[in-house]
């Protein structure tokens, strides 16, 4: 799991583990280089003055004396280099004494066991039960000359203690990961709440409620992240507001231009003038159509996502838009009939609400006057099917591939009455095509066009 | 004669609107903002009222709410804000159609129409024959769970058949009754208008006819 909770605890973790080994080495590398020597010259002050004690008393009963130092605390091996050998205290692990070490001892030299103890990267050579890792020296007893390799029993004197570093060190391990795993999860639930916000905010919700009360790096990202959405919230709203001032301050000059011109035409006019003014009112509609439709396209082609998502009901916008064109069905007799069972639809409302718009007008321009268009709305597990359908010329199928092309007009050579910019259909792909649905089209010549659109109905979130 | 009151700060709109209007015999009152509507709305009786949106001091949302809560007028929004995110705000406000800018004179006057109609004659039956349910308030047809919505004269003329099912009408009588009295067209316009009107049933599939009883006219049947 690639989280950054497991991320963040994985880190500190290994960071713990790292550091500890490499201070356990530093610290090993410390008594290579000082402690060991200290240590061998602590260990060597204790053999001098065992091996004195035992010169000066000669009535003294070696055996026992050597016993009585064993039992408290001591490994000791004495050896006269020939037939007597003999182990006081707790045995040795090992017993790897080099044979040259008893020889020089027994000429009177010391041996430095544990200063020459080789250096090792897990072993410090202070806790080793080793015969090698001892001090070596001369005493004398009963006229004998002796040898005798001493080392603290550490086993013996720090067995309490090692018990308690184990319970330290294990307590520090254990707690310490699990107060990381704990802590880590305390520093990375903000994180998962800016995440989960900032997909709210890919939906186009803004109002989104941070808390901002911690005074760290992460309760600023917060508040700056909450001014953040805010400033979004009203950019899209400038935006939204300038489209329909724009909108606005073009389309009132050109409903001037065209009620006038449609004044001008109720006057007595020669046939050539009346035509004049029907291509003025006619060039007014095109130009009032491309300011929309340009409009709709700027806002759809700079787009990846769904901005402006809302839930609404698909039938009650369809059945809007037959209301609002009404005059139109009107004025070519036309019948609407539709069946639209009220269904929830999670989408941008008014750029579909443009799809509606665009497959009605299509319909109306290019069906039958007196005829009939149907809308059918079908909802099932996972998609909303529309359709409509005129019974008009229908498309022929090399039209079909091009209707979708921006500033295709179907028939554009024989029926020049037929008004458009060419640009509705590909604006209703690209609003479909955002949605994640599809747009299929129908159409047998002299039968009429059936425009089927597939909308994925996805859960709201 | 109706009046009519016209809200708009461009002067030249409500040129525009009146000059069409007078010219179908309506009365008309202009008023340049929400503000000067509401004073006239004072004065005296209107039947329905015009209003853009964007005007200066009140503009025409405030102006429909404030219409819609104290008085009995229907409103229709002319404005050129074309955005459905308007049109939901103007109905949801109360307003009764919306028309947007640039328009055809004779939508607008279609409209003031429809709207006037529905307005006077809110206790109008509706009708039910067969598997037809004629409502007369919204001025669709329901067959089998759809909704038909009819060009108007060919819905009047079947209202007022299945208002009367069996009972045999002469075209004259029909042209009175669904057209009007001062109609200029000719007899014919009631046989286009019967002919689609049967189209249209044939693809109903439905057990409602409307048969020519010869030399006399025309009567809706129920089998």
């Amino acid at each position: 799991m690639k989280t950054l909770y497991s991320k963040i605890a994985l880190t500190i973790i290994a960071i713990m583990l790292v550091s500890s080994f490499v201070s356990f080495f530093v610290s090993n590398m410390y008594y290579q280089r000082t402690l060991k020597s200290q240590n061998d010259e602590k260990v060597t002050k204790l053999a001098e003055e065992t091996s004195s004690f035992l010169n000066e008393h000669e009535q003294l009963n070696m055996d026992e004396y050597l016993d009585h130092i064993g039992s408290i605390g001591y490994q000791i091996y004495v050896t006269d280099g020939a037939r007597f050998n003999q182990f006081y205290g707790a045995d040795y692990r090992e017993h790897n004494l080099p044979a040259h070490a008893v020889t020089e001892v027994l000429n009177g030299q010391v041996y430095h066991g544990i200063s020459a103890f080789p250096h090792t990267t897990f072993v410090t050579g202070f806790f080793a039960n080793e015969l090698k890792n001892t001090v070596g020296i001369q005493f004398e007893h009963d006229g004998t000359v002796y040898a005798m390799f001493i080392r603290p029993d550490i086993t013996l004197l720090f067995s309490e203690m090692h018990v308690m570093f184990a319970w330290l060190i294990v307590g520090i391990l254990v707690l310490s990961i699990l107060f990381v795993l704990i802590s880590t999860k305390y520093i990375v639930k903000p994180i998962s709440q800016l995440t989960d916000a900032t997909a709210i905010i890919a939906n186009g919700k803004f109002g989104i409620q941070l808390n901002t009360s911690r005074k760290d790096e992460i309760g600023a990202l917060s508040a700056s992240f909450m001014k953040m959405a805010s400033k979004l919230d009203k950019a899209n709203e400038m935006r939204k507001e300038f489209i329909s001032n724009i909108s606005h301050d073009i389309q009132s000059p050109l409903s001037n231009i065209k009620g006038y011109m449609n004044l001008f035409k109720k006057r007595k006019l020669t046939p050539e003038e009346r035509g004049y003014i029907e291509i003025v009112e006619g060039e007014v509609d095109r130009l009032s159509s491309l300011t929309n439709q340009l409009l709709l396209l700027s806002s759809i082609d700079s787009k990846k996502d769904l901005v402006n998502r809302a839930t609404f009901d698909i039938s009650e916008q369809i059945k809007l838009v037959i209301k609002q064109y009404q005059w139109h069905l009107e004025e070519k007799g036309m019948m609407v009939s539709y069946s639209l069972p009220p269904v929830k639809y999670s989408g941008d409302p008014s750029l579909l609400y443009s799809v509606w718009e665009n497959l009605i007008t299509n319909a109306i321009k290019y069906g039958n006057e007196s005829g009939e268009i149907s809308i059918h709305l079908e909802t099932e597990m996972d998609h909303v099917t529309i359709e409509f359908q005129d019974d008009g010329e229908g498309i022929s199928e090399r039209e079909v591939e091009r209707i979708f092309d921006r500033f295709y007009r179907s028939d554009t050579s024989r029926n020049r009455e037929v008004k458009g910019t060419g640009l509705g259909l590909s604006i209703a792909q690209s609003v479909i095509d955002l949605h994640d649905g599809k747009m299929l089209v129908q159409s047998k010549k002299g039968e009429g066009t059936a425009f089927k659109v597939i909308l994925p109905q996805k859960p709201d979130n | 004669m109706k009046t009519i009151l016209i809200v708009d700060d461009d002067q030249h709109v409500r040129y525009l609107v009146k000059d069409n209007l007078i010219k179908e015999g309506f009365r008309i009152v202009e008023a340049a903002d929400g503000n000067e509507a509401l004073a006239k709305l004072e004065k005296e009786d209107f039947d329905l009222a015009i209003a853009d949106i964007m005007m200066p001091n009140m503009d025409g949302y405030e102006l429909t709410k404030r219409i819609r809560s104290q008085y009995d007028l229907p409103v229709i929004l002319l404005t050129a804000k074309g955005q459905i995110e308007d049109k939901e705000k103007g109905y949801l406000l109360g307003t009764d159609d919306y028309l947007v800018k640039p328009f055809e004179p004779k939508e607008l006057l279609f409209r003031v129409n429809a709207l006037l109609r529905r307005y006077g004659k809110a206790a109008e039956s509706s009708v039910k024959a067969g598997p037809l349910y004629i409502n007369k308030k919204s001025y669709e047809v329901e067959v089998n769970g759809r909704t038909y919505i009819l060009p108007l004269k060919e819905f009047d003329l079947l209202h007022f058949l299945a208002s009367r099912p069996n009972q045999v009408f002469s075209r004259s009588q029909l042209i009175e009754n669904v057209w009007g009295l001062d109609f200029e067209g000719d007899e014919r316009t009631v046989d286009v208008h019967i002919k689609r009107l049967r189209a249209r049933f044939v693809k109903l599939n439905i057990n409602v006819t409307i048969k020519t009883i010869r030399g006399v006219g025309y009567s809706l049947e129920v089998q």
